[in-house]
């Protein structure tokens, strides 16, 4: 009979024993979920720190570019044609007589002068572009290069555009700016082909030119492939990327692609 | 009078949970303050139950199991945060349970002997309902919580911990009493259930002052 018992006794404190230990499991392992879970809150803060880091470096660099495009836009075109209405000005006052051509003349060299400061200020106001599509501020962009003589830039677009965030509709324009300056100063190209494909998931921008070509690996390499190494780096930035396809003598394919969101 | 001395910690626990009141409050624990006046009153009286010329004191143990299950549940619902769905649920499952154990009460295993039925139901409510809570704390808050310092985790672990023996040997109850299953001259209940209690307890108190010094953690939702 009391060994009957001591069974019984056993079995129970067996069982509880049992319980117990699946209880304390239970503990251990949300213990052990609670700390991976930290684990990874903290990579993801760091991943989101280094991501900021990455922006604010981004947004620097553009503003930093951005003032040496009003610099050099003032002095090539504004300052020139300012320089030609003050010769023309000159040349009235040694005349010491009112020639209506001239008159004429100086006028359009002004006028000339308004709408490029005019186009100048709006390709840089990322509030503008904020509020315009992404095609129309790449087709305004266009339309100021054309408009200037150096160059001939023509563009396509397939399908319509979607919504796309300010930040990467900035960064997207930004990126498309700065290939496009880069052909104009380096290329020396006379045809310039933008293409903009709205596909379901992405935009497909290409941007192609007839100039010398390059090797791109070798100037990625260079201190001075800077410029071509922002292109891809904000392009990841935002999610897509960026391919630079050129051959010295062939011209230069420049390839983004970039999610909507 | 005679105090058990696991009752020491059940008084403690109740000072220390007036004391802490404000902590308390602000954690949506304040339900706690009525229920620790519950489990006192019913330890005083069932262990000095000859004092009043009672044979047994089943009575007032059954009389506890009706009354404080409400607190219970709803101290759960508290520390659930349910959405509105699932607090329509969550008090379906509770009334029903609460309708079972009376009708246990009074129909079918009565108040002179112990409600087995009704404590292994309660119990393995309070095991789910603490899981759950162990759960949502860990899984839902975004944030890595420091346990030891979470006073919702050691209230439900250790009613998840103290569920699961009360369980066993509340359940077995009549069987260990009938068949006088022993444990160093004490039966299983009398060796087991006062220690569960006093650490169940003490845990409370410690619960109760994370809850007094973390108060401003809980003064926003989750």
């Amino acid at each position: 009979m009391q060994n009957a018992k001591d069974q019984v006794l056993f079995t129970i404190i067996a069982v509880i024993i049992i319980l117990l230990f699946l209880g304390v499991l239970f503990l251990v392992m949300l213990f052990y979920y609670n700390n991976k879970k930290g684990q990874m809150s903290k990579e993801k803060q760091l991943m989101r720190a280094t991501f900021d880091k990455q922006l604010l470096e981004s947004k620097l660099e553009i503003q930093e570019q951005t003032f040496g495009m009003i610099s050099q836009e003032i002095h090539d075109n504004v300052g020139q044609i300012l320089s030609l209405a003050k010769v023309q000005l000159g040349i009235m006052e040694q005349k010491q007589s009112v020639d209506g051509e001239l008159i004429t003349n100086v006028k359009e060299s002004i006028s000339l002068a308004m709408t490029e400061l005019r186009d100048i200020a709006k390709s840089l106001s990322s509030e503008r572009l904020q509020q315009l599509s992404l095609q129309d501020s790449i087709t305004q962009e266009i339309r100021r290069i054309n408009r200037s003589g150096f160059i001939k830039v023509s563009s396509d677009v397939q399908g319509v555009e979607k919504n796309i965030p300010d930040q990467h509709k900035l960064i997207a324009f930004r990126i498309v700016q700065e290939g496009l300056q880069n052909i104009i100063k380096h290329a020396g190209a006379s045809d310039v082909k933008v293409s903009i494909r709205y596909l379901d998931d992405c935009i497909f921008i290409t941007i192609f030119d007839n100039g010398i070509g390059f090797d791109p690996e070798t100037e990625l390499k260079k201190r001075e492939g800077l410029g071509l190494q922002n292109i891809l780096s904000r392009a990841t930035l935002v999610g897509g990327k960026a391919n630079i396809m050129s051959k010295p003598g062939e011209g230069t394919t420049l390839q983004i692609q970039m999610a909507y969101a | 009078m005679h105090i058990a001395w696991f009752e020491y910690f059940q008084i403690i626990s109740f000072f220390v949970a007036i004391y802490c009141w404000k902590g308390l409050k602000a954690c949506s624990l304040l339900a706690f303050i009525p229920l620790l006046v519950i489990v006192n009153i019913t330890e005083l009286t069932g262990i000095n139950f000859r004092a009043f010329g009672w044979s047994s004191n089943y009575f007032i143990y059954n009389l506890y199991l009706l009354v404080s299950t409400p607190f219970f549940f709803y101290l759960a619902g508290k520390m659930l945060f349910l959405t509105k769905k699932e607090t329509i649920i969550f008090y379906i499952v509770c009334i029903l349970c609460m309708i079972l154990v009376f009708v246990n009460f009074a129909f079918i295993q009565g108040s002179r002997q112990l409600n087995t039925f009704s404590v292994g139901l309660i119990e393995i409510m309070i095991i789910v309902f603490s899981g759950l809570c162990l759960v949502r704390l860990t899984v839902f808050d975004q944030h890595e919580l420091n346990f030891m310092k979470e006073p919702y985790f050691w209230i439900n672990s250790l009613n998840l911990l103290s569920g699961l023996i009360t369980l066993v040997v509340l359940g077995l109850q009549s069987y260990i009493m009938i068949n006088q299953i022993e444990i160093a001259n004490k039966t299983l209940y009398h060796a087991i259930l006062p220690a569960i209690n006093a650490i169940v307890y003490a845990g409370y108190s410690y619960a109760f002052i994370l809850c007094r010094t973390q108060k401003t953690r809980y003064s926003s939702p989750l």
